[in-house]
């Protein structure tokens, strides 16, 4: 009964929500029309024409998935560092203490700093791939090891007491601890490295990328290129996103399945 | 072998908990700890287990690890069944079946598939309490078994511990003066000296 209640609530908002975005949609298309100038105002209808066009040429793809390899690797690299660095953290407090400084640096230090230094340390091709980890790795790595410390000490001296394995106390004691930071700061970090990805390669221009392509819409006063491959980064960062908020969701689940035989 | 507990010293800040404490458990021996809150019995359990420091004494006859406890929470892992939780504080590969079978003693078998925190609290507190009794040590700590447990549902769980105990030293902390009794233990008043 409570399911069914909450599946009419949720059909009952569907409606009011694509009537919303339908109406702003009209709005954009009868501004776009009012002021005419396709270099100011572009509405969905040319976007639209414009993202048709861009999915029909020959090097589309292999844009589109060197601008997604670049951050989807950075930010990767930058989990798997910042999960093992905030591990070892939590285990070693001198690590922790050395860490510290360097963390609040890369949380301070402007973005556009990182962006030329790297541009004079790594180049242009490499320059989206250092962006994404540095900018991701300090989320990671804080609310990581906000996770280990927020396990409970009352669990702790359980597994002390009953002498349960590392393994085993990783996998109930501290994951469930971390488990809430971590897929929080992934949902946060995600799409934050999409954003320094794609302003890396806007003022890098490495070739093959979609960055390269804005700056020369942008170039060419092509407007409705520019919101064209606009759309095409907001649906690579949300297939990235949900595929690994999935893959996430299932390192979440209890696994109690992998305790003792049958 | 027996253990011994000799001038056993324990004092948080100011207040002194144990003082000068001397106790010996007999190889095979039931005790009931008994003594009014605030008095020490969880601090010695705690000292026993390896989980709190001694001011001053020693205890011989038994290490960190040959002790199983059942804590006065429950400190159980809330996503895990019942059997889950049984199977992961015993060493190595132990059989779910086996384990299912020995909670059916004291729970009922629709909750043995059910994450513990849909379980009532006398429920969990009888899943802390296998998990100590299937736990292969010497010596078995009790702080306070009975809590939230019915009548016949306290008589089943005795039943139940002392069936699993095996020879081991047995130690529970309560405040039921008829729990000596019914687990045919000998009381240790903290205090009496």
């Amino acid at each position: 009964m409570k399911d069914r209640k909450f599946s009419l609530h949720g059909w009952g908002l569907f409606p009011k929500k694509l009537g919303i975005v339908l109406l702003w949609l009209t709005v954009w298309e009868l501004a776009d029309r009012l002021v005419h100038n396709r270099i100011i105002l572009v509405g969905p209808v040319r976007i639209v024409t414009a993202l048709v066009d861009q999915l029909g040429q020959a090097d589309f793809w292999a844009i589109s998935s060197a601008s997604f390899l670049r951050i989807a690797i950075g930010f990767l690299l930058s989990f798997a560092t910042g999960f093992l660095l905030a591990m070892a953290a939590y285990r070693f407090s001198l690590l922790k203490d050395l860490l510290e400084p360097v963390m609040v640096a890369l949380i301070t230090v402007p973005m556009i700093s990182f962006i030329i230094m790297l541009l004079i340390w790594v180049g242009n091709q490499a320059l989206t791939v250092y962006l994404s980890f540095l900018i991701v790795l300090p989320i990671i790595y804080t609310n990581t090891l906000s996770g280990f410390r927020n396990a409970d000490p009352e669990m702790l001296e359980m597994a002390a007491v009953f002498r349960l394995s590392s393994w085993k106390r990783f996998l109930y004691i501290y994951r469930p601890a971390f488990m809430p930071f971590l897929m929080s700061a992934c949902r946060v970090s995600l799409g934050m490295s999409w954003k320094a990805g794609i302003m890396a390669e806007v003022i890098g221009t490495p070739k093959p990328s979609i960055g390269r392509e804005m700056f020369a819409a942008k170039s060419y006063l092509q407007t409705a290129n520019l919101f064209a491959w606009t759309v095409i980064i907001i649906v690579l960062s949300v297939v990235f996103e949900k595929a690994f908020m999935l893959l996430l969701k299932k390192l979440n689940k209890p696994l109690g399945g992998r305790i003792g035989g049958r | 072998m027996a253990v011994e507990i000799s001038g056993l010293c324990k004092a948080f800040n100011e207040h002194q908990v144990l003082k000068s404490l001397e106790l010996r458990l007999e190889d095979d021996g039931i005790y009931c700890l008994m003594a009014p809150s605030g008095t020490g019995k969880t601090t010695l359990l705690r000292i026993i287990l390896g989980l709190e420091t001694k001011d001053a004494g020693t205890i011989c006859g038994i290490n960190p690890g040959e002790v199983s406890a059942m804590f006065q929470e429950n400190r159980l892992c809330e996503a895990l069944t019942p059997v889950e939780n049984v199977a992961l504080a015993c060493p190595g590969k132990v059989s779910r079946s086996a384990i299912r079978r020995n909670l059916e003693l004291i729970l009922p078998t629709a909750c043995m598939e059910q994450p513990t925190s849909e379980l009532s609290g006398g429920m969990k507190r009888r899943v802390a309490l296998a998990r100590a009794m299937n736990y292969p040590g010497r010596m078995i700590l009790l702080d306070e078994p009975f809590t939230g447990l019915d009548m016949d549902t306290k008589k089943r769980v005795i039943a139940y511990i002392l069936g699993m105990r095996n020879q081991r030293i047995l130690l529970v902390a309560t405040h039921g003066e008829e729990d000596a009794a019914w687990l045919g233990a000998k009381k240790i008043r903290l205090g009496d000296g």
